[in-house]
């Protein structure tokens, strides 16, 4: 290829790019870079103009405040619970659904289709189904049985029961990765371990589970970065109450950075959640990655 | 060659298309269809005909102010009202950048908290010369700095609904104290029949029953200045309001508020009362019209809250939303032609049209109250309508920090804890 070429390819490249990189650096880059000049300033909703520096200070108060420690906490819980499920029952299901069945693809539209669905509205209708009124699905059953309500949404159980309808939504979009994984699994692989006489559990775990590496790392990474934001389900089901027992790092964010004006405030608590997601992406791609070399 | 000559073309037209996405409308681009019609520029608002279009932003649907938007159209025919509804939620955040962005609507609909944020940062226009015309309960939550910046509307309350055929067929006479109410609700839990069915869900139950008992009690009599020290710093409720929350306490040791309704949502509990399960509702006119649709049969009415010493009772309210005008504003002469035709007989029967059963605060203007609130009428009468928040200054958000805090106080949290979050919440609020 002469030079005349390649700097035509390379004027290309720039101009298909650059829509992207603009809309990129526009919405992404100059927002954070934004946030983090806030976090140092005065700014609130009663200040919004005549900005001062106030170095460490509002990352001083949200190190002192206990709601925001609450919500990385929550966030935290939140993200690794959902996570590990999303690994410990999308992996089997995906495997069982691997097999040659006749309901092969009704039971994988079955299992994915919550997916499709908002976290929203998902939220919503599992709030009528997990109501204490006893005109709530499960305490209208369990009423019925002689039994008095339950109360899944009181400060001990509702972070758990929001975890729970998540796990429910999205346990089947893991096992669309892990099955797509599993496809390319070549058989010979498995032919041979079969006839060296290795049953299906060997198979699974000496054969299936180190080439699952790839998927499992897809999945517990945007899994966790993802559940670290969770906002939407927490507030179509509890909004963060009852009290705080539900806030989460995002939902603090909407109510103290943003409604209550505490711009600032809220920009440092920003950073210092990117900082969190940040730590525990590279220690995950750590994990992941020393896995890899080990099968590898 | 062909090719890479569209493709460049349409790359160029992609960030093109961008650029302009993101810029600025200017006034070459409001070329209206109508290339045969007259058109004048009033500052930047749009023209259709001889009419001046003019924003009014509020976080209560259209429905709510249909007479009064149909009255303006004709009291004020040179004005073209866009009405912008914004939700609850997302309501200050929204008129706060519009506002900080001097974008904001021309009429804009405030509580009284943002009406002192927004009157403190200079974005309101100061509506003295009209609000001469409202009474000083109406006008003072909005006044900052002696200058009135918003119109009251009409006024909204808060008492209990109850089921009259529920109390009549079981022989239960309307209490007129808080012990007296207790009773009550303890009858009805001997007859097996829920006595309040409550959304506790949402934090606003319980802080408007508990603030009404403190309203009774305390704010009423020797607490009467109370607010105004709060918003200065200089009261605080942990030590001042213990006594009275540890006597209003009695509805959750008495089992009429149980840990089970926090996670009962408001429409639930609606439904338990409207469907006869409960004897009881806290609420307000804007679910009278729900009530009666799910439940068409139902003997409704309205008592008040109480408190330990026999009395009218009290209702949790006050001014609704106030209307005010944006400094900013281009046309700030025709918005205020509207709120003068608003602070009118005519504008505020329109304006009650559509809200039935609160009261206006325009000196003159009385509307009949629906019978459904009869038996609250002797609290409304004596202007027993209270909202104790709305005196915290730039301190009121903190009341869903009240609301919150009680929803963990019935969970098991001590009172002191409680109340010194919340003091805790009011002066990071003050701190501003």
């Amino acid at each position: 290829m002469n030079k005349v070429n390649k700097n035509r390819i390379g004027i290309y490249f720039w101009i298909f790019i650059a829509p992207a990189i603009v809309i990129y650096f526009t919405f992404s880059i100059l927002p954070f870079l934004y946030t983090f000049f806030y976090s140092f300033t005065d700014y609130t909703d009663m200040n919004p103009v005549n900005l001062s520096w106030v170095g460490l200070e509002n990352y001083v108060t949200v190190m002192k405040n206990s709601l925001m420690r609450v919500g990385i906490q929550n966030s935290l819980i939140y993200a690794i619970l959902l996570t590990g499920f999303q690994v410990i029952l999308g992996l089997p299901l995906a495997v069982l659904l691997d097999q040659k069945l006749k309901t092969q693809n009704l039971l994988r539209a079955i299992f994915f289709f919550p997916a499709v669905f908002s976290s929203l509205i998902i939220g919503y209708l599992w709030k009528y189904i997990l109501s204490s009124a006893e005109s709530g699905l499960i305490n209208s059953l369990i009423v019925s049985m002689g039994f008095s309500t339950v109360n899944f949404f009181s400060s001990k159980f509702a972070l758990y029961s929001i975890i729970f309808t998540q796990i429910w939504q999205w346990t089947g979009w893991a096992m669309v990765i892990f099955l797509a994984n599993l496809q390319s699994v070549p058989l010979e692989l498995m032919e041979a371990a079969q006839l060296d006489g290795a049953g299906s559990i060997k198979r699974f775990f000496s054969i299936t589970l180190p080439l699952m590496c790839p998927s499992v790392k897809i999945v517990v990474v945007t899994g966790l970065i993802g559940g670290m934001k969770v906002f939407d389900a927490i507030y179509s089901m509890t909004g963060g109450g009852p009290g705080n027992a539900t806030q989460t790092v995002m939902t603090i964010m909407m109510d103290k950075g943003i409604s209550d004006g505490f711009y600032s405030v809220g920009a440092a608590f920003g950073v210092c959640f990117f900082v969190v997601v940040l730590i525990l992406s590279a220690v995950v791609n750590k994990l992941m990655s020393k896995w890899s070399e080990a099968i590898g | 060659m062909k090719k890479k000559i569209i493709s460049l073309l349409l790359a160029t037209t992609m960030v093109a298309t961008t650029i302009v996405g993101c810029g600025t409308k200017t006034d070459s681009q409001e070329t209206t269809k109508d290339a045969t019609a007259t058109k004048e520029e009033v500052g930047e608002q749009e023209i259709s005909g001889e009419q001046v279009t003019l924003r009014m932003s509020y976080w209560n649907s259209e429905d709510t102010m249909s007479a009064l938007l149909d009255y303006l159209a004709t009291a004020v025919p040179e004005v073209k009202i866009e009405y912008q509804f914004v939700d609850n939620d997302n309501y200050n955040t929204v008129v706060d950048t519009q506002l900080s962005a001097e974008e904001g609507p021309d009429i804009i609909c405030e509580s009284p908290g943002s009406a002192l944020k927004h009157a403190r940062l200079g974005y309101l226009q100061e509506l003295n010369y009209l609000g001469d015309r409202y009474s000083d309960a109406g006008t003072s939550v909005y006044s900052y700095n002696d200058n009135v910046y918003a119109l009251p509307g009409i006024s909204w309350f808060e008492g209990i609904y109850f089921n009259k055929d529920l109390f009549e067929e079981n022989g239960i006479d309307l209490p007129k104290t808080f012990d007296e109410y207790i009773s009550v609700c303890k009858k009805f839990q001997e007859m097996g029949i829920k006595p309040l069915a409550a959304g506790l869900m949402s934090w606003e139950p319980m802080l408007k029953n508990s603030m009404a008992f403190v309203a009774a009690e305390y704010l009423s009599a020797d607490g009467k200045d109370f607010g105004s020290k709060l918003r200065e710093g200089q009261a605080q409720l942990e030590g001042t309001w213990n006594p009275y929350i540890e006597k209003w306490s009695e509805m959750i040791s008495e089992g009429i508020y149980t840990k089970d309704m926090l996670g009962i949502d408001h429409t639930q509990a609606m439904d338990e009362f409207a469907t006869g399960k409960a004897a009881m509702f806290c609420s307000g006119p804007w679910d009278c019209e729900a009530i009666m649709e799910k439940n068409p049969e139902m003997n409704l009415d309205m008592m008040p809250f109480f408190g330990t010493q026999a009395s009218d009772g009290w209702l949790i309210g006050g001014p609704g939303c106030g209307f005010a005008i944006n400094a900013s504003s281009k046309n700030v002469d025709l918005a205020k032609k509207v709120l003068e035709a608003l602070s009118t007989n005519e504008g505020q029967a329109a304006l009650w049209e559509n809200n039935q059963g609160g009261s206006s605060y325009l000196k003159g203007a009385e509307f009949a109250l629906p019978e459904v609130y009869s038996s609250a009428s002797s609290a409304l009468n004596a202007g027993n309508v209270y909202c104790p928040w709305n005196e915290w200054g730039s301190a009121a958000p903190a009341h869903q920090n009240y609301g919150l805090e009680f929803q963990s106080y019935l969970d098991g949290q001590d009172l002191d804890t409680t109340l010194t979050n919340i003091d805790e919440a009011i002066q990071e609020l003050l701190s501003k």
